[in-house]
């Protein structure tokens, strides 16, 4: 039986959607915190998703046309990168020339073999936190333009759900339950956006019962064993370039990539 | 949909997961896949969440216990075909808990079938409500688009888990009967000629002490026969004068109703709830609807005859016969007493005037009709959508107005159409 179409979030509820993509960053961000060593990294890293997603929102509630939004925050992103990780290249300082781009290059380049020398947890020098502020800048973007913009907020979960897992990719079984449960609320309250209102003890029973068993339900049902003898090909989804993070950081481990014989 | 089969209580819920639902169980499974492949339990815990979220709401939306009745009053409660009624719906909870939050829909037969869908709110439960049942109200508008009685309802409401996960719908038990009727159209005074426009009822007193003469006549009028005209008291009062007892036969009007099956070449053995049978026996309905109506408006005492079994109320008692007109089907009943004049009235009087409604009818029926018509002052044939002119030539040749009519042929057309025909039948004569 058809069921009526449902109209998405409201625009006027942008704000609430920015903030709940705010805290799910920023715990997805702080969960990054058993992969590195140190604070420092965590202002520059916090600071992009917030600017990207900050971006976003003020231009939307400016009633900019639909597309604008990203645009305006993707090149507030460029714009401040060119600023901050390759000074006095820029164009009046933020306008990226080939030389900012040869910069970028230059420190991807670095990060790959400084991420492939280091072993957990890593000293987050300067490279690695720009490869780590671009990752996140590009998933908060992604996040806002799926769960605002084309008003989808189930498919704002796949960029959340990739930073989340970059540490259960690089090291099995360290990452920090506190995030997984912050981001597992934000993500059902943006499921909430739109919808009918009056089921609040409803809403919370359901996410209540799902956390909770689902963080309980391990604990009976058969241990994961780590497989070391893996496939050797590494998960690429090819968005997010901190998952590359993870490959190049357990390229350090030894495993079988191919086994031939001849006859 | 899928028309409940009788005697069984038509499937009172359906529910299934959205395509949001859908994604994050499948998104979730190969979460889990993933993490006893790649050996991460980070995983597991995702996909779980995942996983347990549409199952979760599925279950939800499937057991909830709902229980809504549903119940409506029509004003009017009778209503024309394409005219509007106001539905008021009236929704009780009867569950203890609260109604679960979403739009609804209420059924009806004809294309779309159901309404727009609209928000229905929380209904709290009878816990929360003490011991009555707590009711919502809604309202909306119906225009049919056929003649008949039919069912409305029962109301469909969508509800969803408050993620969107999963959909489902319910009904709320309780349909009810709203009566179409077939539109009377005020036909055009005067388009057609009728022996005498006024009734014996509506007859103003004209009567004066003068003598014998005067107690009788009245002035001569427009359509009067030659052969009514009162001599004597045409010399008297110095202008024509007609005999005034003439005026209880030809205030009668009679009207033939063609309802047997074999008789309408478009009929299709039975009508379903949403596709009339014949579309020319609903020409005929209607048409009979808005000339029975113009008759009776004039004083003129209407008999109405069907050719099969009859339907029919008697005209006199108007609600009943308004209804007996939202009923009426083809029959393949034939009337035994089926007789053209009124009963009990003799061959050799004139009768006023006769409509025949007909459309592929039999000789038997037509040679009768051609028969009678002499009995009348004036005959006029409708004949919706025959297959040949053969009957009309028939009818024709014994003296009857004759109009062809299609079904989708105004009323009114039709009716002016019959005025046409019968100037020119007089011009030739």
């Amino acid at each position: 039986m058809p069921v009526p179409e449902r109209s998405g979030p409201a625009r006027s509820q942008h704000w609430w959607m920015t903030g709940l993509l705010a805290v799910a960053f920023t715990a997805s961000i702080a969960g990054l915190h058993v992969l590195l060593e140190g604070g420092e990294w965590f202002a520059p890293v916090f600071g992009y998703a917030m600017l990207a997603l900050l971006l976003a929102a003020i231009c939307r509630s400016l009633r900019a046309p639909a597309w604008l939004p990203t645009l305006v925050s993707a090149a507030g992103v460029l714009a401040v990168t060119t600023l901050v990780f390759a000074p006095r290249t820029g164009l009046l300082l933020v306008v990226p020339t080939g030389e900012t781009l040869d910069r970028f290059g230059e420190l991807f380049a670095i990060a790959g073999r400084s991420i492939g020398a280091q072993a957990v947890p890593a000293d987050p020098n300067q490279p690695i936190v720009f490869v780590l502020c671009l990752g996140v800048a590009v998933a908060a973007i992604v996040a806002d333009l799926l769960a605002t913009g084309m008003r989808s907020p189930a498919l704002a979960g796949v960029p959340l759900i990739t930073l989340l897992a970059v540490p259960g990719f690089i090291v099995a079984g360290v990452s920090d339950p506190l995030a997984f449960i912050v981001v597992a609320v934000c993500y059902l309250a943006m499921l909430r956006a739109g919808r009918p209102r009056g089921q609040g003890r409803l809403s919370l029973a359901i996410a209540a019962v799902a956390v909770v068993a689902a963080l309980l339900l391990p604990a009976v049902l058969p241990e994961v064993a780590p497989d070391r003898t893996g496939s050797g090909q590494s998960v690429s989804t090819g968005v997010n370039p901190v998952l590359t993070l993870g490959d190049d950081l357990r390229a350090s481990e030894e495993r079988t990539v191919l086994e031939y014989s001849t006859a | 949909m899928a028309e409940p089969e009788p005697g069984r209580p038509p499937r009172s819920r359906v529910a299934r997961l959205s395509r949001r639902g859908w994604s994050l169980g499948v998104v979730g499974v190969s979460a889990i896949l993933v993490a006893y492949v790649t050996g991460r339990p980070e995983f597991l815990v995702g996909g779980l969440l995942l996983l347990l979220l549409p199952v979760l709401a599925f279950l939800w939306v499937r057991f909830r216990r709902v229980s809504l009745i549903a119940s409506r009053t029509f004003l009017p409660e009778v209503v024309e075909v394409q005219a509007e009624t106001r539905v008021r719906l009236v929704v009780e909870n009867l569950a203890s808990g609260a109604s679960p939050v979403g739009y609804w829909r209420d059924t009806w037969p004809w294309p779309p079938f159901v309404t727009a869908p609209s928000a229905f709110p929380l209904i709290s439960g009878r816990a929360a409500y003490g011991r009555d049942a707590a009711a919502e109200q809604f309202d909306y508008r119906l225009r049919p688009t056929r003649r008949g009685v039919f069912e409305v309802g029962p109301l469909i409401v969508d509800f969803g888990d408050p993620f969107g996960l999963a959909d489902s719908a319910v009904t709320a038990v309780g349909s009810n009967r709203v009566v179409v009727t077939p539109a009377v159209v005020e036909l055009a005074e005067g388009a057609l000629s009728l022996a005498i426009d006024e009734g014996p009822t509506r007859m103003p007193t004209r009567r004066s002490f003068g003598g014998d003469d005067d107690t009788m006549t009245r002035e001569y009028r427009r359509g009067d026969a030659m052969r009514r005209v009162h001599w004597r008291a045409t010399a008297h009062h110095g202008e024509l004068m007609v005999r005034q007892e003439e005026q209880r036969d030809h205030a009668e009007a009679r009207i033939v109703l063609e309802t047997r099956r074999s008789a309408y070449r478009d009929a299709r053995g039975s009508g379903t709830v949403d596709q009339a049978e014949s579309e020319a026996f609903e020409w005929s309905v209607g048409f009979v609807a808005s000339l029975s109506s113009h008759l009776a408006q004039r004083g003129f005492q209407v008999g109405l005859a069907e050719t099969g079994r009859p339907q029919l109320a008697s005209i006199e008692q108007p609600e009943e016969f308004r209804l007996s007109l939202a009923e009426v089907q083809l029959t393949d009943q034939p009337d035994a007493q089926f007789s053209v004049l009124r009963r009990g009235a003799r061959a050799d009087r004139r009768q006023g005037s006769i409509f025949a409604v007909l459309s592929e009818s039999d000789d038997e029926l037509i040679d009768r009709l051609a028969r009678r018509r002499t009995s009348f002052d004036l005959a006029v044939a409708f004949v919706v959508h025959p297959r040949t002119p053969r009957q009309m030539a028939t009818l024709s040749r014994a003296g009857w107005v004759c109009v062809r009519v299609e079904p989708q042929d105004g009323v009114q057309e039709a009716w002016v159409a019959a005025g046409a025909e019968q100037e020119s039948a007089r011009a030739g004569t």
